[in-house]
């Protein structure tokens, strides 16, 4: 059994995007198994949002990563999800980069309390954005079709 | 099974009050559903912060109600070099049942000690003529060092991550707040209703 070119990339994509939707889970549930003022305090501690919009973020993020890992799982509406995913990460190591950069020690957040910023966090959750990346522009792209 | 036992054990044993070691600096009632334990230097600004500004809020809204059994720490962190002594100074006004009239004073006047080392004499000022003479001997105290060593090795079990901050326990879970977050009143607010609605 041999496997062409665009087959390899395809369940290459498909398994990234699952695992990056495993993760997603993860990471919704290390939050949402806390009360939410656990991850709120996390986000107030970045000091970029203002008080009410932190409070916002740490009640609905989490869900809204609980519906993006199974989505991204499922495989539904590919194009938004792992689009919306590569842009969410983008903001999460924006941040980390930002408080680390300004001296911040901080939680990172991420999977709930207790992990604080470094350079693991945000090589990890770079990694993340790469496959999430990767899988988007997979996407968007359609192989050629050759006649033999 | 048997590392969920030990750990509930675990969890049980630092959630005790540790009512041989304590004197002074616990407040409320033992039957509350939350028990909070601030784990705090005299020398730190943030735990000044706490002291002056949510902790009288804490009290009025949730210790003295009875839904939150508070218990202060002693944790002197090493990068304050008269942080340890502040809290022996203090843990020795305790044994003189002067526990919170040192720990007002000594947050108070925290910028002249800090730096001099003069905690003694600061304390000296709450005191009584004939208590100020105990102070210093108290200082040295098998109690005083007991009970300093124990808040210390509990907070290093957790492990707690620096000052000021705040382990809540609720049914047997426990959580960490601060050290690393900013501790603001309106997110323990929201920790604590959020865990007394549950």
């Amino acid at each position: 059994m041999t496997f062409s070119r665009s087959d390899m990339l395809r369940m290459t994509t498909v398994v990234l995007r699952v695992l990056v939707g495993i993760v997603f889970l993860v990471a919704a549930y290390a939050k949402l198994k806390d009360p939410w003022a656990l991850f709120a305090m996390s986000i107030d501690s970045y000091g970029i949002l203002p008080l009410r919009w932190v409070e916002f973020a740490a009640r609905t993020l989490p869900w809204f990563e609980v519906v993006l890992g199974l989505a991204l799982i499922a495989g539904v509406f590919k194009r938004v999800t792992t689009a919306t995913g590569t842009l969410l990460m983008l903001v999460f190591i924006g941040a980390m980069a930002w408080a680390k950069l300004h001296g911040k020690e901080i939680d990172c957040g991420c999977f709930g309390p207790g992990e604080a910023i470094g350079v693991w966090s945000i090589l990890r959750d770079a990694s993340i954005g790469a496959a999430l990346l990767f899988v988007t522009l997979m996407s968007f792209w359609k192989p050629r079709k050759y006649s033999v | 099974m048997k590392i969920r036992a030990a750990a509930i054990l675990a969890l049980i044993a630092s959630t005790s009050s540790g009512a041989d070691t304590t004197k002074g600096n616990i407040w409320g009632s033992p039957r509350a559903p939350i028990v909070m334990e601030v784990y705090s230097d005299f020398a730190c600004p943030g735990c000044k912060l706490l002291h002056d500004t949510e902790l009288p809020r804490l009290m009025k809204e949730y210790v003295i109600p009875g839904k939150v059994y508070l218990i202060y720490r002693y944790f002197p962190l090493e990068m304050h070099p008269f942080g340890r002594k502040a809290a022996e100074a203090v843990a020795a006004a305790a044994q003189l049942g002067k526990y919170e009239q040192a720990a007002d004073i000594a947050f108070a006047r925290q910028g002249e000690w800090a730096n001099s080392g003069k905690i003694e004499e600061t304390v000296d000022n709450v005191l009584t003529a004939a208590e100020q003479q105990k102070l210093k001997a108290l200082m040295q105290s098998p109690a005083v060092q007991q009970t300093i060593a124990y808040d210390m090795n509990k907070g290093k079990a957790i492990p707690v991550p620096g000052t000021p901050t705040l382990v809540i326990t609720y049914r047997l879970r426990q959580y960490t707040l601060g050290g690393r977050e900013v501790l603001k009143y309106e997110w323990v607010k929201a920790m604590l209703d959020d865990l007394l609605t549950k």
